[in-house]
């Protein structure tokens, strides 16, 4: 990713962090706080969390954990921080770009996201990034929106997307494949929401 | 399938007004004279618009976000379709655009209840 594309998106959800915990703190939020706890309580090991954003979704982080989050936005890192010290666990904050990760080859035995990669840029690049980062075997575990494949959800969530990418996330993309384009080995996708909410889990083949 | 009686009020609140005011909306801004298919057109980009807005100011912050957003998105652009369509042909009042409104979005959210706990059974070539 080009170092304006970066700023760009910087500069996006650093002036999102403002409203982002009205608009996603309450609705969303309660509404599937109890499918991330248990879709987080899979967490062991080392694991890297992608995009912590305002830290809303730490409240459903299993306790005594050793993570590392990130995000590219300073401000909502500001505002995650009261919430990463209340954690009763390991979990440190860096300022970071996904596709710029700053850790060792093989260095996490999981990555976890939550709704993140609506948003990358460079979405195949991001996971490559990630496969990276990840001990050959390591899990990557997703809670995505992506888009649909069925009408009139798919032309809809097209329609909306050049609108929503200006605020925030794009609403259309084909995370899945994604996935698999950066070479990831897919082990279960399952959906909460249509076609179009869903928890991908896939695995780092062995290099 | 959502099962909490906070969510569920909060889908069919959402469905349902969306579709009430995306018809109401629609009644007003569409003559009698107008050809039928502009009144679709104009009806459909009337429910749309007003989705997004109440679903972006309201809808998001209380209920959820595209698990809401969709359902009354489509219940907005049916309802104004279908009044688009009907208030060329013979004028509608606006208790009856309402009302057809509302049931629209009562409609949509039994539909997307109903697909949604269907495809939640099924994924892997379901999805992309």
């Amino acid at each position: 990713m080009d170092e304006l594309t970066r700023q760009r998106t910087k500069a996006k959800w650093d002036a999102a962090a403002r409203n982002f915990d009205l608009m996603n703190g309450r609705g969303p939020e309660i509404r599937w706080a109890p499918f991330k706890r248990e879709f987080f309580s899979d967490m062991r090991g080392r694991v890297l969390f992608v995009a912590v954003g305002t830290g809303l979704d730490i409240q459903c982080f299993p306790p005594d954990r050793d993570i590392t989050g990130i995000d590219i936005s300073p401000k909502m890192l500001e505002k995650a921080r009261h919430r990463a010290a209340a954690y009763p666990g390991r979990l440190e904050l860096h300022e970071m770009d996904v596709h710029q990760l700053g850790f060792e080859p093989a260095s996490f035995d999981q990555v976890f996201t939550s709704c993140t990669f609506c948003s990358v840029p460079d979405p195949v690049a991001g996971l490559e990034s990630l496969r990276r980062v990840l001990k050959p075997g390591g899990e990557l575990r997703m809670f995505e929106h992506t888009g649909s494949r069925f009408f009139p959800f798919k032309q809809m969530l097209d329609l909306m997307t050049p609108l929503s990418r200006r605020l925030g996330p794009d609403l259309n993309r084909p995370t899945v494949r994604n996935v698999e384009r950066a070479g990831f080995r897919i082990r279960e996708v399952r959906n909460l929401y249509l076609d179009v909410l869903k928890t991908i889990t896939a695995e780092s083949p062995a290099r | 399938m959502e099962r909490r009686l906070y969510f569920v009020l909060g889908d069919l609140i959402a469905c349902a007004s969306t579709g009430a005011t995306a018809a109401l909306a629609s009644a007003l801004a569409i003559g009698s004279g107008w050809s039928a298919v502009l009144g679709v057109v104009v009806g459909m980009v009337i429910g749309m618009a007003l989705a997004l807005v109440l679903g972006l100011t309201i809808f998001l912050v209380l209920f959820g976000s595209l698990e809401v957003m969709l359902p009354a998105a489509l219940s907005g652009i049916l309802a104004g379709m279908w009044v688009g369509m009907a208030e060329p042909v013979a004028a509608i009042g606006t208790l009856q655009a309402a009302t057809v409104g509302a049931l629209t979005g009562l409609g949509v959210l039994i539909f997307t209840y109903g697909l949604n706990a269907y495809l939640r059974r099924s994924a892997g070539s379901w999805t992309s």
